[in-house]
């Protein structure tokens, strides 16, 4: 306003000579939904004019005649940057998009207000994270971690204890697509869960659907999460590291060829091995981590960017008690390998397209060996697909957004080889899964435009194929949103979504494990399917910085995937006889109240929520409620910043305690010999028994280094699990010393403190 | 200053600083790193809401190759009641049932069997007929009533049977079975158990005496001969051994029952498998109803 102001003097001091040498560049900056944008930052030169959008995102400037480069720029989208040649009085219109193809949902980026982004755009299910949160919360092991952080969130339920699984809206661990720079990642935790393969130092961007998926998204039920990798061309080098008790990490950006190609390399490698061997101990186990990116951009309308990544976890342990050389070897080794080639290319003003290529492996092997016996089990599944969009903004006149493309993925699967030798081949003999292979085939196309100054909408379809020998499964997916404005603060959405998914896990109901196996749709294995709606109320409070959002949703599933009664999948090549398809229904209420700056940030989420199941073939074909129906799911995360230097975190939550199946009774009957009897367990009806509920209450303590120092530095201290409380995983039966017998609920893991040293320049 | 000795000071002073240095570090990270290792364990939690076990009627069947009939009539119970280390002989005697009437119907009539001892009834010889079905009622004053019907296998005997010990050169001495039989034609399954036999053995053993069970179905030999060999493993014999070997041709029920009941052998860790009620074919109640006659071998092993 006061640049504004000094023009429109010169303006009034000069009107002879000015008035005659001067034209006016009027504007307006808007978002893609049609919003003004309050406080663009605009810039024209070569007459270095400098000025902000008003309230109404509209701004002016006179300026001499000629061609003009105008650069607008707004916290969180892409900035604009057009040459026009300015003659006479000129008009346009600036219309700003999100800074990927399409966000929302849960984004970790380091800006803050990015909640006016969810606010804004016309999608459901949508929250959004800042990297510091990521890195502040006291989670397990003192280890930053996405997934940890995004179980704290509406919606989204952990399994075990430390695990790494997700399960969102009642939806199955196996039914969230996870990619890493549009990469499938199948295994997304090392240790066994504890701790995710995501190295917090790369990320760029985090996003999670969990309803009102884009047309451009399939292939799970349940959610799509998205992790993009840093793809900024640094403009110098900079490096930074993290020391904890679990691991430690070191991360490398070396710029190459300057605003043209740059180059990330990022490592992470558990050493709790080598601390204990310092102590003359052993623990033969360890993970890593290995991310690497290459990003050109060769020209202003294209970017290319190749991501490489590699993880394992290896477990090596020989024991010999009596030192005679024959001992006994069990080896575990697990890990994903990725690569992808992405290109965004701009084709014309308003055209932009983007082209992935993508490669993905997961497979692991258990070896045990003892003198002549040998036991290995080996699986492996390997992606190579590709991904093509392309979208059209301010389409239609009416602030309209298109976007189409397509996608192939082939899956290669060796779902389960197991090679015995020796005399335990007597009870176990060699067997193998048959290899299979399955194309994923789809054609996607949404189109999203205002109605009125009320209503935006979008519309889209995506039409899914998977071929496998001898049969070929296609589905439409149709994908609708709605957002009408209530007030300049609140809004109304809604989404439907129906979506198809062709690959499962095989895993227990009750824990899921790296040794799981993916496996395909079959001619007698149909896909799995859902439908979902969902229906929200939110407002935005600018001036507290307030977020709050209040959504129901409903989800009914089809051909669910389980297993009939005593199905032992441990080292059971025999599991496809064995599956069963059947429904399931979820359905609930989400809570969130969210504050992203001042000393205090943080949120409160909670989930009313019910999931149920229902298989012919199990619990006589009645309904039973899912093993994740947890029906409470609430917490409450805080950071606050007692000065620039030192921050507080806390975390504490609270849910209901998992559903299980124990063993309620027994009876006996001949053994066949006729030498006794056995005793045959009675279960309870499935999922019938509630374990005790789970709450947990974790702090944290940041200090920095002081803000203007080149060298930063800070450590992070806490405690999980503050007051050392059982968050139980089962039911077991213990006996007494006086025999007597009783069942509890024992915990995996109680208070565990953590100790952090992190640094970047 | 430095002198010949000096600098072989300065060297070893450094070495010694760096030395100090590392274990320092190493001791700074280990202090955290050994209070994760040891952290505390929470104390578990109370188990609330389990339901209660209705006591059921379980009936236990077997047919002994004098073609006498033995009942086993026991009640269901708690899982706390009672585990695999319960005195086998304190346990049988609170589940037992002593109480019934329990009868048996064929095609020439019904029988009463008589209560031998705890829980066991029979007495009676009965003429089991290939291929004919038979029911059993029983009547309890304390549990109520339970109903089953089967059907007499044909019994098949081993038309070859040889048991030796075999030598895995490691150490691991196995019981190795040699057998041979005449497929009858139709669906068949057989049962193979191997189970040694000692007096002590027997008494000490008498809950989940684990005996060694192969199952076989007669897909691939229907109405032929059928021979195989096979090693008892995972058990270590000794020369004089002595071991039973018995063929029982079961009914398509038993088969699927004993097949699950061997699926969650390896069960180690119970929430880990799919929980299973188990089938029966005993009306209101629970067990098996079993008419088929074994073949018993007993050998020593050399």
């Amino acid at each position: 306003m006061v640049v504004r102001a000094v023009v429109l003097l010169l303006i009034s001091l000069f009107p002879g000579f000015l008035l005659a040498q001067a034209v006016v560049l009027n504007g307006i900056v808007l978002d893609r939904n049609g919003e003004a944008l309050v406080s663009a930052h605009v810039f024209i030169s070569p007459d270095s004019i400098t000025i902000p959008s008003d309230s109404e995102g509209r701004f002016s400037a006179a300026i001499k005649p000629g061609q003009k480069l105008v650069r607008v720029s707004f916290v969180g989208l892409e900035d604009f940057e057009r040459k026009i040649n300015v003659n006479g009085d000129t008009t346009i219109q600036v219309l700003l998009i999100a800074k990927t193809s399409q966000l929302q949902e849960v984004v970790i980026t380091a800006k803050k207000n990015l909640q006016e982004e969810v606010f804004n755009s016309n999608r459901t299910s949508t929250y959004v994270l800042s990297q510091d949160d990521i890195t502040a919360l006291p989670v397990l092991g003192g280890e930053a971690d996405v997934i940890k952080v995004i179980q704290l969130l509406p919606g989204t339920v952990r399994g075990v204890e430390g695990s790494s699984d997700l399960f969102v809206r009642g939806g199955a661990a196996d039914q969230n697509l996870v990619l890493l720079d549009e990469v499938p990642i199948y295994n997304t935790s090392h240790m066994l869960g504890f701790l995710s393969v995501f190295n917090p130092d790369i990320l760029s961007k985090v996003e999670a659907i969990n309803g009102g998926f884009p047309a451009e998204y399939g292939g799970r039920l349940s959610s799509i999460l998205k992790v993009q990798t840093r793809d900024a061309i640094p403009d110098q080098t900079h490096m930074s590291g993290d020391v904890g008790i679990i691991a430690s990490r070191l991360f490398i950006e070396q710029p190459l060829v300057k605003n043209k190609a740059s180059v990330w390399l990022a490592g992470r490698r558990t050493y709790i091995d080598q601390v204990v061997k310092t102590i003359g101990e052993e623990l033969p186990y360890f993970f890593y981590d290995l991310n690497g990116k290459l990003t050109f951009q060769p020209s202003e309308n294209d970017r290319i960017s190749l991501s490489y990544y590699s993880g394992e976890d290896v477990l090596n342990l020989f024991r010999d008690r009596n030192g005679d050389g024959n001992g006994f070897l069990t080896r575990y080794e697990s890990g994903n390998n990725s690569q992808s080639l992405q290109w965004q290319h701009k084709l014309s003003m308003r055209w932009t397209s983007q082209l992935s290529i993508i490669r993905s492996q997961y497979q692991y092997n258990i070896l045990n060996a003892f003198e002549e016996n040998e036991l290995l089990a080996l699986s492996d599944i390997e992606d190579i697909g590709a991904r093509w969009n392309v979208q059209r903004d301010s389409i239609g006149g009416k602030n309209g957004v298109f976007k189409s493309g397509m996608e192939w993925t082939q899956h290669r699967i060796s779902p389960n080889v197991i090679n015995t030798e020796g005399t335990i081949s007597e009870l176990l003999e060699s067997s193998s899964t048959s290899r299979r292979i399955a194309q994923e085939f789809s054609l996607h196309g949404q189109y999203e435009w205002s109605l009125s100054n009320r209503f935006r909408m979008n519309t889209g379809i995506r039409m899914s194929m998977a071929s496998v020998s001898n049969r070929t499964y296609v589905n439409p997916e149709p994908r609708i949103f709605v957002r009408y404005k209530l007030t300049d603060q609140q809004a109304l959405k809604f989404s439907y979504s129906r979506m198809v998914q062709y690959l499962h896990r095989i895993a227990n109901s009750a824990v899921t494990s790296p040794a799981d196996i993916w496996y395909p749709v079959t001619e007698t294995i149909a896909p799995q399917t859902s439908n979902q709606v969902a229906l929200a109320w939110q407002r935005s409070d600018e001036r507290h910085n307030l977020f709050l959002s209040l959504e129901g949703y409903y989800k009914s599933m089809n051909h669910l995937i389980g297993y009939e009664e005593g199905t032992n999948l441990f080292l059971n090549n025999d599991f496809e006889s064995r599956l069963i398809q059947g429904k399931g229904t979820a359905y609930g209420l989400e809570f969130l109240l969210r504050k992203e700056s001042g000393k205090l940030t943080g949120w409160i989420s909670y989930t009313l929520s019910w999931s149920n199941r229902q298989f012919d073939e199990v619990n006589r074909g009645e309904w039973f409620p899912s093993r994740y129906d947890r029906r409470h799911n609430g917490a409450i995360v805080a950071q606050y910043a007692l000065s620039k230097r030192l921050a507080v975190s806390a975390v504490w939550e609270f849910i209901s305690g998992a559903r299980f199946t124990p063993v309620i009774g027994q009876y006996a009957i001949f053994a066949p010999t006729l030498t006794g009897v056995d005793l045959v367990p009675i279960y309870s009806g499935i999922n019938q028994v509630k374990l005790a509920n789970t709450h947990r209450l974790d702090v944290g303590i940041k200090f920095r280094s002081r803000p203007d120092k080149k060298f930063q530095w800070h450590w992070f201290a806490g405690v999980y699990n503050g007051y050392n409380r059982a968050n139980p995983i089962g039911i077991t039966i213990e006996q007494d010393e006086d025999g007597t017998l009783r069942y509890e609920q024992p915990g995996l893991f109680g208070l565990l403190p953590f100790i952090s040293y992190g640094f970047k320049f | 200053m430095s002198s010949p000795d000096c600098s072989d000071c300065f060297h070893s002073s450094v070495t010694d600083l760096n030395s100090d240095l590392v274990k320092r570090n190493v001791t700074y990270l280990l202090i955290p790193l050994l209070a994760l290792l040891a952290a505390c364990l929470p104390d578990p939690l109370e188990v609330k809401g389990i339901p209660e076990v209705k006591p059921q009627i379980v009936v236990s069947s077997q047919i002994i190759p004098d073609q006498s009939l033995v009942v086993l009539l026991t009640k269901s119970f708690g899982a706390l009641d009672a585990s695999g280390d319960s005195d086998p002989e304190e346990l049988l005697a609170s589940i037992t049932l002593n109480d019934a009437l329990v009868v048996v119907t064929g095609p020439f009539g019904s029988d009463t069997l008589q209560l031998l001892d705890n829980g066991f009834y029979g007495g009676v010889t009965i003429p089991f007929v290939a291929g004919e079905e038979y029911h059993l009622f029983v009547n309890s004053a304390s549990l109520g009533e339970v109903t089953a019907t089967t059907m007499v296998k044909p019994r098949v005997s081993f038309a070859e049977i040889q048991a030796d010990l075999f030598l895995n050169g490691y150490g691991d001495t196995l019981a190795q079975i040699t057998y041979e039989l005449k497929d009858p034609a139709g669906p068949n399954r057989y049962m193979l158990n191997v189970q040694e036999v000692e007096r002590e053995d027997v008494v000490e053993n008498l809950l989940n005496p684990r005996a060694f069970t192969r199952l076989v179905e007669d897909t691939e030999f229907d109405g032929e001969s059928f021979g195989e060999s096979f090693r008892v493993f995972p058990r270590d014999y000794a020369p004089g051994d002595t071991v039973a070997v018995s063929l029982s041709n079961i009914s398509e029920e038993y088969y699927q029952f004993m097949k699950l009941r061997q699926d969650n052998r390896y069960s180690f860790i119970e929430y880990l498998s799919e929980p299973v009620n188990y089938p029966s074919n005993i009306v209101n109640g629970k067990g098996y109803f079993n008419l088929y006659i074994p073949d018993v071998r007993f050998f020593v092993l050399e």
